[in-house]
C-alpha cells in the first residue's frame, strides 16, 4: 500500500509527459502553416469511434471512398450505443492518443471532453470550409461553450470554440401511421392534448390491437429524451438558463410528467412500456402494435424499411405537438466529429472530418446510405425529398429544437437521477409530483 | 563434508520454494494486488474521472457518505442479497436434482448430460440479450407461450415485482450447470458397493439416495456454495444486459451501482469505496462458509 | 439399477431428462434461428418457426467487419492465458503441496483472498495501468489479467490434486535422483493430468466469454469476440441478425470444445478437487 501514492504520482507524471510531448508535437498552429501536402498523409492510418449499428453502416461506404481518394486508411472502432460514451470518456480522461477522430453526441460530451479536443477553427480557416452550410443548431452543438453548455453570462450564440463538425443529425419528430390515422379519420396532432385524445381513440377503437403511442419507458436515457419533448413543450426545464440551478420545482414540470406518465397508466401505450428500450419500442412499431412514436428522426428509415418492418411505407412524420398555444419544443441530438488533441495524425483526422461533413458527401450519404444529413441544403435536394418525405419536418424540427444540456454532472443527472425518477413514476412507485420533488433535490445536490 | 556447501545447500533448501511461487506472485501482484491497493488508496480521495490530475484526500468520507448518505446503497445491497441467496439456493437444489437424474443409467442420459452442461459455457452478455428478447412482455416468446395455455404472462422486465425474478431466472439457467458438473463429479466418487449394499438391504432408490448418497456429496456442496455465492455476488453482465438496474432500480445490484458511480457520476473515490465494501463483504461470506465447514468436518470423522 | 426400474418410472425419468435438456438448449436454438431470420420475422407474434434461412447476417459479418481478427484475438488470448494459468498455478500448487516454508499459510490466504475480488473493482485502476505501460489494446494486457484472475482458482484446484499424490511416490522418486523439478515433471504432473484438464476447462470458459475486461482494456486491435457481439446495440435498435450471428460464431468453438472435454471434465473433477 505504501508504494501506491508514489506509483500514482509516477502514473500521473507519465500521463502528463505524454501530454507534453503531444503538445510539443502539435505546437505549430495549422493556420500559420501551409496545408500539408496530401501525399504526406497517404499511408497513415487513423481511428474513429462510431456506433456499430445505424451510424457505422451510414458512414462506411463514404469512408471507403475517402481512403481511395486520399490514401489515408481509416479504422472504425465500433461500440454499442450504450457503451460509446463511457469508453470515449475513459480515453479522453487519460489523454490517450489511441483514437484520432471522436464521434461526439452533442453538449453532454462537450461538457466533459472539451479539454481533449483540438480547436478546429484554424483548420476551417486554412481550408476555407464554409460553416454556414450547416443547420445552425447542429453546428452550435459542436462548440464549447455553446448555447447548450454552461457558459459565462452574456455568451453570444455561435462564438464558442468549434470543437466538432456535425455529421449526423437527430431531432425528435412524431412518427405516425398513415393507415391508422386514415382509418379513424384523424390528422396529425397539433397539441399534446390532441395527441392524448387520438391515442385514446386508437387504443379503444382497435381494442388494444394497436396502442396509441409507443414510449421507451425503460430506465435509461431514452425515457428522459422523450420526456424532454413534453417537459419543454409545457414550458418547463430541468435547469435555469445558466445551467447552475435545478428548476423542476416548477408546477409545469409536474404537469408535464403527469401527462407523460398518464399516457402509459391510462393504457394508451403498450403494457411493456416500463421495460421498453429503443429496440423493444422499434420492434413493436415494426410489428404494428402502436400508431405514434415521438422519437429520433433517423429511426424513420428503420420503420419504413420493408426488410425490417411489417408496417413499412405507412410511416409519415409531423412535428412534436405543442401545448397551450405554443409550438412543441423537441429535443435534438446528433453526432459531431472532433479531432483528439493528443492524436498523432491530426491533419489526416481533419481531412476525414472535412470529407464526411462536406455538403457533397452529406448528400450522397443521405441518399445512398440513409444518413440523416446536417447540411441544410441537402434537405432541399429533390432526390432526398422524394426518398425521405419526412425530411422537411426533420429540418424544421432541427431548426427549432433544443439540445440536451452540457454540464459536467449531466450523465449522472440524466441517466442515474432522471431515468430512475421517471421510470419509478411510470411503474407507479412514486407520484409524478414526488418524482419531480426528489429529482429536484438530487439534481441540486449534484450541481453543488 | 565441508562447512560451506552444506550451508549453501540448506539455504537452497530453505528458499527452494521461491522459484516455484515467483511467476504466480508476479502476475498476481501486477494484475490484482496493485489495482486492489490502488483502489483502496483511491477510496480515501475525492477524484473525478474527467479530471484525473486532482486528488483531494478526504479520509473516510467516501465510506461514510456511502453508508449513511447515499440513498441507493442499502436498497442495492438488499437487491444483491436477494439475488445472491435465491440464485445460489435454486442452483444448488436444481443442480443436485439434475445431477442425480443424470446419474441414472438410462439410454440418452449421456446426451442429456452434454446438453445440460452447455449453458455455463455460453457468453453471458450475448445469451442475456437473447433472454431479454424472450422476456419481452408484448412480443416475447415466453409470454406468447404462456398465452397459448391461457396464462396472461407478466411484464417480466418492466414490473418491479417481477424484474428481479426474471434476472434470477437467467442467472440460475446459466449457472445451474456449474453445480450439476460438480455434483456429477462427486457422484462418481460414491463407491458402487455402498449403493449395492443399500440395495441388498432392500433400500429403495429414494432412501439409498437420501441416506447414503447425499451425505457423500457434502464436500461438493460446500464447494458449490462458496463458488456460486461469490460469483453471484459479483455478477454483472447478466443484469447489465437484461435491465441495467431497472425498473426503478429494482435490479440494481452492487456491481452495477459501482459501474454507474464510476462512469456516470465519474466519482472514482466513491466507486472505489463501493468496491472495497464489496470486497470485504465477499471476504466475510467466505469466512462464514469456511467456519461452517470446519465445524462440520470433524464430527463426520472424514479428513 | 436400470433393471430395477418399472416402466412408469422409466418414462418419468426420460420425460424429466427431455425437459431439462430442452430448457437448457432452447435459448441457444433461438439465437441460431434468429441469426437466420430477417428482422420482420425476428419479433413476429406468433413466432415464425419455419422460414427460408437467410444467411445475410453471416455474410455481412464476414464482409463488413474484421471478424477473423477478433477470432484470432480471442483464440490467442484464451489459449495463452490458459497455458500460463496452468503452468504458473501448477508450480505454485506444487510448492504449496510438497514444501514446508514460512509464510506458506499467509500466501495461501492471500491467494484465496484475491479470488474474492469482484472484477468490477479492478477496472479503472487496470485501465490506467494499461495506458501508462502502453499495454492498452494489446493481447498481452488481457493475457496478463486473465492469467491473474484464474491463477488463484488453478492453485486451489491443483493443490487438491497434488495433495492426493502418495508421498511415498515422491520420496522414492527423490531417492532415485530426481531433483525437485524432476519430481514435479515426471511424477506429479502425469499423475494429476485430470486435474489439469478440469482447470483448463474452467479457465478457457472464463477467458473466452469475458466481456468486462475485454471491453474496458481494448479498443480495436485486441478486441475479442464477446465485445464484438455486444457492439450491435446501436442508435437504431439492436441488429439482432448480426448480433446472434456473432453469438453463434462465439458459441461454436465452445460447444465443440465442451463436447470433446465433457467426459474428461467430470473425471478430472472426480479425481481431485471436488473432494475439497
Amino acid at each position: 500500500m505504501s508504494d501506491s501514492p508514489s506509483a500514482r504520482r509516477r502514473a500521473i507524471t507519465a500521463l502528463s509527459a505524454i501530454g507534453i510531448v503531444a503538445l510539443a508535437v502539435s505546437g505549430c498552429a495549422p493556420s500559420s502553416e501551409p496545408a500539408p501536402d496530401p501525399s504526406d498523409l497517404a499511408g497513415q492510418t487513423i481511428r474513429m469511434t462510431v456506433v456499430q449499428a445505424g451510424f457505422r453502416p451510414a458512414m462506411e461506404p463514404a469512408i471507403a471512398r475517402f481512403t481511395e481518394e486520399t490514401g489515408i486508411k481509416v479504422e472504425l472502432v465500433g461500440y454499442g450505443g450504450d457503451q460509446i460514451q463511457e469508453k470515449t470518456q475513459l480515453e479522453v480522461s487519460s489523454r490517450s492518443s489511441n483514437i484520432d477522430v471522436y464521434a461526439l453526441d452533442g453538449p453532454p460530451y462537450m461538457a466533459t471532453m472539451h479539454d481533449a479536443l483540438e480547436p478546429l477553427q484554424p483548420y476551417v480557416d486554412r481550408d476555407g470550409v464554409d460553416l454556414d452550410v450547416y443547420i445552425p443548431s447542429m453546428l452550435e452543438m459542436g462548440r464549447y461553450p455553446s448555447d447548450f453548455t454552461q457558459k459565462e453570462a452574456g455568451y453570444k450564440s455561435g462564438t464558442g470554440e468549434v470543437l466538432g463538425l456535425p455529421v449526423r443529425i437527430g431531432p425528435h419528430i412524431l412518427h405516425y401511421r398513415k393507415d391508422i390515422f386514415e382509418q379513424f379519420g384523424l390528422e396529425a396532432p397539433k397539441t399534446l392534448d390532441e395527441l392524448r385524445e387520438q391515442a385514446k381513440t386508437i387504443t379503444e377503437g382497435t381494442n388494444g390491437e394497436v396502442y396509441g403511442v409507443a414510449l421507451e419507458g425503460a430506465q435509461s436515457l431514452y425515457i428522459v429524451l422523450q420526456w424532454y419533448d413534453i417537459l419543454w413543450s409545457f414550458g418547463a426545464d430541468v435547469f435555469d438558463e445558466t445551467l447552475t440551478k435545478a428548476t423542476l420545482d416548477d408546477p409545469r414540470a409536474v404537469e408535464a410528467t403527469e401527462y407523460f406518465v398518464n399516457l402509459y397508466q391510462d393504457g394508451y401505450a403498450p403494457p411493456s412500456t416500463p421495460s421498453a428500450d429503443l429496440d423493444a419500442a422499434v420492434a413493436l412499431l415494426q410489428q404494428g402494435s402502436a400508431a405514434m412514436y415521438p422519437e429520433y428522426f433517423p429511426r424513420h428509415a428503420v420503420l419504413n424499411d420493408p426488410e425490417a418492418s411489417k408496417t413499412a411505407g405507412q410511416w409519415i412524420a409531423a412535428p412534436i405537438p405543442g401545448n397551450d398555444g405554443n409550438p412543441g419544443v423537441a429535443v435534438v441530438t446528433g453526432w459531431s466529429l472532433g479531432v483528439n488533441k493528443y492524436s498523432e495524425h491530426k491533419d489526416a483526422a481533419w481531412e476525414l472530418i472535412k470529407f464526411l461533413t462536406s455538403p457533397e458527401v452529406q448528400l450522397s450519404m443521405a441518399v445512398e446510405n440513409g444518413n440523416a444529413p446536417t447540411v441544410a441544403s441537402v434537405y432541399e435536394d429533390a432526390k432526398y425529398q422524394e426518398l425521405v418525405p419526412a425530411a422537411a419536418v426533420a429540418l424544421e424540427a432541427a431548426q427549432s429544437s433544443k439540445a440536451r444540456s452540457g454540464l459536467p454532472g449531466i450523465l449522472e443527472i440524466e441517466q442515474t437521477i432522471l431515468a430512475f425518477e421517471l421510470n419509478a413514476a411510470l411503474v407507479g412507485d412514486k407520484t409524478p409530483a414526488q418524482a419531480m420533488k426528489d429529482a429536484q433535490q438530487r439534481i441540486t445536490d449534484v450541481l453543488k | 563434508m565441508g562447512h560451506g556447501p552444506t550451508q549453501s545447500r540448506r539455504r537452497q533448501e530453505r528458499w527452494g520454494f521461491a522459484p516455484y511461487l515467483l511467476p504466480a506472485i508476479l502476475v498476481l501482484a501486477v494484475a490484482l494486488l496493485y489495482p486492489l491497493t490502488y483502489s483502496l488508496y483511491t477510496s480515501f480521495h475525492e477524484v473525478s474521472l474527467y479530471d484525473l490530475s486532482r486528488w483531494d484526500f478526504v479520509g473516510i468520507d467516501n465510506y461514510t457518505n456511502l453508508l449513511f448518505g447515499n440513498p441507493a446503497f442499502w436498497p442495492s445491497l438488499r437487491v444483491t442479497g436477494i439475488f445472491t441467496v435465491v440464485s445460489v439456493f435454486l442452483e444448488v437444489v436444481l443442480g443436485l436434482a439434475i445431477a442425480l437424474l443424470l446419474n441414472i443409467a438410462i439410454r440418452g442420459s449421456k446426451l442429456a448430460r452434454t446438453v445440460v452442461l452447455l449453458p455455463m459455457m455460453l457468453t453471458p452478455i450475448v445469451i442475456s440479450l437473447i433472454w431479454k428478447m424472450l422476456f419481452n412482455g408484448d412480443v416475447g416468446l415466453l409470454n406468447y407461450g404462456l398465452s397459448t395455455v391461457g396464462i396472461d404472462g407478466p411484464q417480466w422486465l418492466g414490473d418491479t415485482s417481477w424484474a428481479l425474478t426474471a434476472v434470477i431466472v437467467v442467472e440460475v439457467w446459466q449457472n445451474t450447470s456449474y453445480a450439476v458438473l460438480i455434483f456429477l463429479a462427486a457422484l462418481q466418487g460414491v463407491p458402487d458397493d455402498v449403493i449395492e449394499a443399500a440395495h441388498v438391504d432392500g433400500a429403495g432408490w429414494w432412501r439409498s439416495t437420501w441416506h447414503i448418497v447425499i451425505p457423500f456429496l457434502r464436500p461438493a456442496l460446500v464447494i458449490v456454495l462458496i463458488i456460486r455465492t461469490l460469483f453471484a455476488f459479483r455478477a454483472f453482465e447478466t443484469v447489465f444486459a437484461l435491465t441495467s438496474g431497472g425498473p426503478a432500480d429494482s435490479t440494481l445490484i452492487l456491481s452495477l451501482f459501482l459501474q454507474r458511480t464510476a462512469f456516470r457520476s465519474f466519482d472514482l473515490g466513491e466507486a472505489s469505496a463501493i468496491g472495497w465494501v464489496m470486497f470485504l463483504l465477499a471476504l466475510a461470506i467466505s469466512v462464514v462458509y469456511l467456519l461452517a465447514l470446519r465445524e462440520r468436518t470433524p464430527k463426520r470423522g472424514r479428513r | 439399477m436400470i433393471n430395477r426400474m418399472s416402466t412408469p418410472v422409466k418414462v418419468g425419468v426420460i420425460a424429466l431428462l427431455v425437459l431439462v435438456s430442452v430448457v437448457s438448449i432452447f435459448p441457444v436454438v433461438w439465437a441460431v434461428l434468429t441469426s437466420l431470420k430477417t428482422r420482420v420475422d425476428t419479433f413476429a407474434t406468433p413466432p415464425v418457426w419455419f422460414f427460408a434461412p437467410n444467411f445475410d447476417s453471416y455474410f455481412s459479418l464476414f464482409r463488413d467487419y474484421d471478424v477473423m481478427s477478433y477470432v484470432a484475438n480471442s483464440v490467442t488470448i484464451t489459449l495463452v492465458s490458459t497455458a500460463l494459468t496452468l503452468a504458473f498455478g501448477a508450480l505454485s500448487a506444487y510448492a504449496l503441496s510438497t514444501m514446508r516454508f514460512r509464510g506458506r499459510g499467509v500466501f495461501l490466504m492471500i491467494v484465496i483472498m484475491l479470488r474474492m475480488i469482484p472484477p468490477v473493482v479492478l477496472i479503472t485502476p487496470l485501465y490506467q495501468l494499461a495506458l501508462t505501460t502502453g499495454l492498452f489494446d494489446t493481447q498481452l494486457v488481457l493475457i496478463i489479467v486473465y492469467t491473474a484472475l484464474n491463477i488463484p482458482f488453478a492453485i486451489w484446484l491443483l493443490k487438491g490434486f497434488f495433495d492426493d499424490v502418495p508421498r511415498e511416490l515422491l520420496e522414492s522418486a527423490q531417492v532415485d535422483g530426481c531433483g525437485r523439478f524432476g519430481v514435479f515433471r515426471r511424477i506429479v504432473v502425469p499423475v494429476s493430468l485430470p486435474g489439469f484438464f478440469a482447470t483448463a476447462v474452467f479457465t478457457f470458459v472464463l477467458c473466452w466469454n469475458d466481456f468486462l475486461f475485454a471491453f474496458m482494456l481494448t479498443s480495436s486491435k485486441a478486441r475479442t469476440l464477446p465485445v464484438f457481439g455486444a457492439s450491435f446495440i446501436g442508435d437504431q435498435g439492436i441488429q439482432w441478425g448480426q448480433m446472434t450471428a456473432a453469438g453463434t460464431v462465439i458459441l461454436i468453438p465452445v460447444i465443440v470444445f465442451s463436447l470433446i472435454v465433457q467426459r474428461w471434465l467430470v473425471k478430472g473433477l472426480t479425481a481431485g478437487g471436488v473432494k475439497g
